[in-house]
């Protein structure tokens, strides 16, 4: 890569402009929950705001604003949260790794598949890092919706692994796609000078800069 | 909110009683033993709990955990608000866990309850299922317990001057602090904007599609509202030394006693002794 920009730079930068946008996101996170009730939208999209700090200011601040969102979902609705959080932060350091490979910048209709792309390989990430937690801490079930699918693999004879497996690939794709697709649209819908420098690279659709 | 006039204020008291009601955190204040424990004493021997409780080998260590657990919190005037989430998050997962697993569990082989039910002839409930179903239960409790009686027993503000006495950077302690002040804030303001967005004729029971663009429209007016306030915040921060580096006072005090010392080290201890104690039998 000869941008001639340091690795720091690249990976976005802890500024005091990061270090605000991060309770910010965790906000998202959070608030993006009761939208979702409120529209009755039948998915999550409890990542929005790691995958939207993740494209303004690079993977490693949106990893701390992963896992702070969990710590804080932790202290005030439930202490069994805690644990995912490795599962938002590993969330945060791909969907950070491309947009800095520049998988973020739309110029025609086509490139909406590349949000797909990125939206397919963020939930493969959730999933394998959520399956140990799962299964070792859990026991394989957490006392919502998809109960019901690992007992119904459970019955027909399958091991916990593949029944907490098939649980989510019901939703995790559908819920990662679009939590991608709206934090690219939420991330140019900020006005240019508000973004940080990173945000600014991985959004921008002028020529490349290479 | 008005200004104490008289000279001596009790800056302890005003602090609690300024942001205490009305935080996310849901801090009960109290004089017991257990709240005037250094915050970073409870976290740490809550975080032994809970390694103690994922090592032990069945259900009854957890189990016996948790009612100890209990009735320290008991004690400390705080069972209430803990019991409440206990119960409110720990019973369907209760109820999932035996349900599931007594059925199903792969290696289930002794029966502890049959059922004769119809169409699927029999329903059994086994032993080692419901065994299973119980560690993972109280395991949890323990880590429920542990964690919310430190919380509530915590003042948020003492907790974090605890955190950076111990040596967090003061940006950590930034960052919690604003986003547990944030998340009311922001869930107010997405209440207000879709009142307005649906007075615009923002349609919530429309099509999943437009659902999820309004989902856009409701999110992006949230981000670039709480940006612009953000340029000014990050201002602030930068007025009051945010980035100075070297010693800091404190307006609160928090005291680091003997005892505080003690229990620190006694969790430690009883983490490496129960971990020592289950590869001890692994190996043997």
């Amino acid at each position: 890569m000869a941008t001639g920009s340091s690795t720091r730079e690249r990976m976005g930068e802890f500024t005091t402009l990061a270090w605000v946008l991060i309770p910010v996101a965790v906000g998202i996170n959070v608030v993006g929950g009761t939208v979702t009730n409120l529209l009755r939208i039948p998915i999550y999209l409890d990542v929005v705001g790691t995958i939207l700090l993740a494209l303004l200011a690079g993977p490693l601040v949106a990893a701390v604003g992963g896992i702070l969102t969990n710590l804080i979902l932790g202290v005030t609705r439930s202490p069994t949260i805690i644990p995912f959080a490795v599962v938002n932060a590993a969330i945060a350091l791909v969907a950070g790794y491309f947009a800095m490979r520049g998988w973020f910048r739309i110029r025609e209709g086509s490139d909406y598949l590349k949000l797909a792309g990125v939206g397919v390989i963020v939930a493969l990430t959730s999933i394998v890092v959520s399956l140990p937690i799962v299964v070792t801490l859990f026991g394989g079930l957490t006392g919502t919706a998809p109960d019901i699918v690992v007992g119904v693999f459970l019955a027909a004879g399958f091991d916990l692994v593949p029944a907490v497996l098939a649980s989510q690939l019901v939703i995790e794709p559908i819920d990662k796609i679009a939590s991608v697709v709206i934090a690219y649209f939420i991330a140019k819908s900020v006005p240019e000078r508000y973004r940080p420098s990173f945000g600014q690279r991985a959004l921008s659709t002028r020529s490349r800069e290479k | 909110m008005s200004a104490d006039r008289s000279t001596e204020i009790d800056v302890e008291a005003l602090i609690e009683n300024a942001d205490g009601s009305e935080s996310v955190f849901e801090y009960r204040p109290g004089s017991t033993p257990l709240h005037r424990l250094n915050p970073v004493t409870k976290l740490v021997v809550s975080v032994a709990l809970v390694l103690i409780a994922f090592t032990l080998p069945d259900f009854w260590g957890p189990l016996a955990l948790s009612v100890a657990l209990l009735a320290l919190v008991a004690l400390a005037g705080v069972a209430k608000p803990v019991l409440t989430i206990v119960l409110a998050v720990g019973t369907p997962l209760a109820l999932s866990l035996v349900i599931i697993q007594g059925l199903f569990y792969p290696e289930n082989q002794t029966v502890l309850v049959a059922f004769g039910v119809p169409v699927i002839d029999q329903l059994a409930f086994y032993v080692e299922g419901v065994e299973f179903a119980l560690l993972i239960l109280f395991r949890l409790t323990v880590l429920m317990i542990a964690l919310l009686g430190t919380i509530v027993t915590t003042h948020p503000k003492k907790l974090t001057i605890a955190l950076m006495e111990k040596g967090v950077s003061n940006k950590i302690a930034y960052v919690f602090m604003a986003a547990l002040q944030f998340i009311p804030q922001m869930q107010s303001r997405a209440r207000a904007i879709l009142d307005a967005q649906q007075a615009r004729g923002l349609d919530t029971t429309a099509n999943l599609r437009s659902r999820l663009r309004s989902y856009v429209a409701l999110m992006a007016p949230l981000l670039i509202g709480t940006l612009i306030a953000t340029e000014t915040r990050a201002l602030a921060l930068e007025s009051r030394g945010f980035t100075r580096k070297g010693e800091r006072t404190y307006l609160l005090d928090v005291p680091d006693t003997r005892l505080d010392r003690t229990l620190r080290w006694l969790a430690v201890l009883a983490v490496v002794a129960v971990v020592g104690w289950r590869l001890w039998g692994v190996v043997a």
